[in-house]
């Protein structure tokens, strides 16, 4: 394995797609059942909480793009075999591929929960989840391209539902964010920690990197999506705040998908059908990024072909949905990936850059004394 | 190209046999459902259900279902018919007046548990029990009960002159602490269902009966209004100096056998309600009520010749509905219900931003308010 990755010009991307891979990767079903978990601990000030995340996000951001802007154009498993040597470093990146896979794997069982408490309750889990990984390896089969290409796609068109929120929007209570600032700093902590799960994503930045064109819009295109997404996290958060009481949104599981179920239209009766189906073009974005991280880093640390871990991994992730039906299973993975990713995503790249700089210096010294 | 159509379209028929079908002709899509405790603890349900039967002429049935809880109940009641009842489609949950005095939350907490059932449907309590409202009027009118008592709530919500009365509406009010929610009281009228009153609860029981007319001046405070049409009674004396005596010609009001009264007609082209707290410790509140309204029918011939005559007007109709409002008031506190969301002002100006509901309860009834009413007479038609 090289540290640097050789990728022809013709397969890079261009920066500014950047913002659609976060994006999609951060907004998934975790901003469906958000709301409850920030409002649980910072109350009425959820939205200092999530902005204290999203600060924290973007210190974590500049870490990995300094991290990355050490190599010429190497990605998170480079970097661990240049730093720890070949069997630590593969060591962790085994990590990542686990976070990877268990990550996906989160993605797909709480999909399927939502679809069948909301829609088809009677639907096995083995068939929603044949679907939904059949559409995963036809994406992951076209390659990163494609996968960037649904991204885009899906990420520019599934924005309708935006306007769905106005409706439920003019009916909120501006009492229920009163009083102001009533929450101490360790809740706004707590809360901020409880929407790490809806915001991880943006970690894929460690894989896509060398794959990018132009580096040097890397930093802004790559902010501005993680903005965005805490926007929409921010948004969804207020809207159910104000929408419902303090008692009833502590006990909603997904109050941002009741806030569809309020309004009606002569032609649809029940957004909230509409807007589970139109989740599949949210989540299918993060199952694809996710299955390509997997089988990708799968064949940079262990020199696998990209399709036979594919079908692989696909064939345990379905075998996986039988497991895990009952919804506090399902949380249970979900708590279990959150944990996983809370040291993975937000503590692990503050180590791993103090190693990357004292590697570089000692490289130097190397160098000097060499020539 | 062709093949790949052809692989789309076989692809998506085959797919659609994944999920659980539903057949139309094989549904009862209940639209209404009332509910009533029975001895034992038990609950009789009453649903009007639609059904796509060709052999019926009617398109409605009424069965009715007994068991420990409401899906048990319909469970019970699906041994009647040879539907299968789907409860997608409640438009409105009526109660019984004695079940509501129980509290209605632990039925409410089905259908919200149910992801399937519409938040959008209506919640109403019957001043006798549910069935009795739903099969009297079944038998008395060809149409359909439910659809019609929707109707009439849905009328008089959109003229603002009750409150929403959504499930989502009721679920919000009744969890909010410092607010009780309201709904519309249907009781029968000539044996047909009518919208008799408005049933104020304690949290999520029914505690007392308001007057309908007083809806609109809780619904102020909830929303703005628009548009809604209310008849007012004033007190006639400060007006008869204007009112045309059509016999002697005169304005001389001759004020034959009628009373001190005179009752106007007006729109309430917007209503505004504000509350604010005026002193903590004293729980001593201020409410303001702005009410732009239309003149469209008087009582005896009233001629409004200049803004002397307008403004008296405004004045005896802002005294009539702060009379009202502390009338309402005073009832409101006897019984320990808080429509207004005086609660909720308190709470938000309190400290530390908490109350318990139990505190709200105690402090409630010692809570003073000044209503200030303050009317605009903004048209009154063709005629002076």
């Amino acid at each position: 394995m090289e540290i640097n990755v050789n990728v022809k010009s013709n397969l890079r991307i261009q920066a500014f797609y950047l913002f659609f891979i976060i994006v999609s990767m951060q907004i998934g079903v975790g901003i469906l059942g958000v709301p409850r978990l920030i409002f649980s601990e910072a109350k009425q000030d959820s939205w200092i909480s999530i902005l204290m995340a999203t600060v924290y996000i973007i210190i974590v951001l500049f870490v990995m793009l300094l991290t990355l802007k050490q190599y010429d154009n190497a990605d998170i498993h480079g970097i661990h075999l240049d730093v720890f040597g070949k069997w630590l470093g593969k060591l962790f990146s085994t990590v990542y591929i686990l976070y990877f896979a268990i990550a996906l794997y989160s993605v797909l069982i709480t999909y399927i929960e939502i679809v069948k408490v909301f829609v088809f309750p009677e639907v096995s889990n083995f068939v929603m989840g044949l679907i939904l990984i059949c559409l995963t390896i036809y994406g992951v089969l076209g390659g990163l391209r494609v996968i960037i290409g649904v991204s885009f796609v899906f990420g520019v068109l599934a924005n309708w539902i935006l306007f769905l929120l106005i409706h439920p929007a003019l009916q909120i209570d501006l009492a229920h964010y009163l009083p102001l600032f009533q929450a101490s700093f360790v809740d706004l902590l707590k809360g901020a920690m409880a929407s790490s799960y809806t915001f991880m994503g943006f970690e894929i930045l460690f894989l896509v990197y060398p794959f990018i064109h132009n580096k040097n819009k890397v930093s802004i295109s790559s902010i501005l999506a993680v903005t965005w997404s805490s926007l929409l996290v921010l948004a969804a958060t207020m809207l159910a705040i104000g929408f419902f009481a303090a008692a009833q949104l502590e006990r909603r599981e997904w109050a941002v998908l009741v806030l569809f179920k309020t309004q009606s239209f002569p032609f649809v009766e029940r957004f909230d059908y509409i807007v589970v189906a139109e989740l599949m073009m949210v989540v299918a974005p993060s199952l694809l990024f996710l299955m390509w991280g997997l089988t990708y880093s799968i064949k940079r640390v262990y020199k696998v072909q990209q399709k036979t871990t594919l079908y692989i991994t696909s064939a345990l992730f379905l075998i996986g949905t039988f497991f895990f039906e009952k919804h506090f299973e399902t949380q249970q993975v979900i708590n279990f990936a959150n944990q996983f990713g809370l040291w993975l995503i937000y503590v692990y790249p503050f180590v791993l850059l103090p190693f990357v700089l004292l590697k570089k210096r000692l490289n130097k010294r190397k160098g000097a004394r060499s020539s | 190209m062709i093949r790949k159509t052809i692989l789309l379209l076989i692809f998506s028929v085959l797919l659609t046999s994944c999920v659980p079908y539903k057949q139309l002709e094989e549904l009862g899509i209940i639209n209404t459902r009332g509910v009533d405790k029975i001895e034992n603890n038990q609950l009789e349900t009453t649903i009007i259900a639609y059904q796509f039967d060709a052999q019926s002429p009617e398109i409605t049935t009424t069965v009715f279902g007994i068991g420990n809880t409401i899906k048990g109940a319909r469970e019970n009641a699906g041994y009647n018919t040879n539907f299968e009842l789907s409860p997608g489609q409640i438009r409105l949950e009526l109660y019984g007046k004695e079940t509501a005095e129980d509290g209605i939350l632990e039925y409410l907490s089905t259908l919200v548990r149910d992801a399937r059932v519409s938040d959008t449907m209506l919640v109403a309590v019957s001043n006798v029990t549910a069935k009795e409202v739903l099969t009297a009027g079944q038998e008395e009118l060809m149409t359909d009960v439910g659809q019609l008592i929707q109707s009439l709530i849905e009328k008089e919500v959109q003229e603002y002159s009750i409150p929403k009365t959504s499930l989502q509406n009721y679920l919000r009010i009744e969890s909010d602490i410092g607010q009780d929610p309201v709904v519309p009281l249907i009781g029968l009228r000539d044996k047909k269902p009518a919208i008799v009153g408005l049933a104020a609860f304690q949290n999520d029981r029914l505690v007392g009966e308001l007057p309908i007319d007083q809806a609109f001046l809780i619904n102020v405070f909830l929303t703005n209004t628009k548009d809604t049409p209310l008849e007012i009674t004033l007190q006639r004396e400060p007006l008869s100096d204007y009112i045309y005596n059509n016999v002697s010609d005169t304005y001389q009001a001759d004020n034959p056998e009628n009373e001190d009264q005179f009752t106007i007609l007006v729109k309430v082209l917007k209503g505004q309600g504000d509350i604010k707290l005026k002193n903590i410790e004293d729980l001593h509140f201020e409410a303001n009520i702005h009410l732009e309204v239309d003149l469209y029918e008087t009582s005896e011939l009233l001629s409004i010749k200049d803004e002397k005559i307008a403004s008296i007007l405004e004045e005896e109709m802002a005294k009539e509905f702060e009379r009202q409002y502390n009338v309402l008031f005073a009832q409101l506190q006897e019984i320990n219900s808080d429509p207004f969301g005086f609660g909720i002002i308190y709470r938000i100006n309190k400290k530390d931003g908490e109350l318990t509901d139990t505190e709200w309860r105690e402090k409630f009834p010692n809570v003073t308010v000044d209503f200030n009413v303050n009317v605009d007479l903004m048209h009154y038609g063709t005629i002076q």
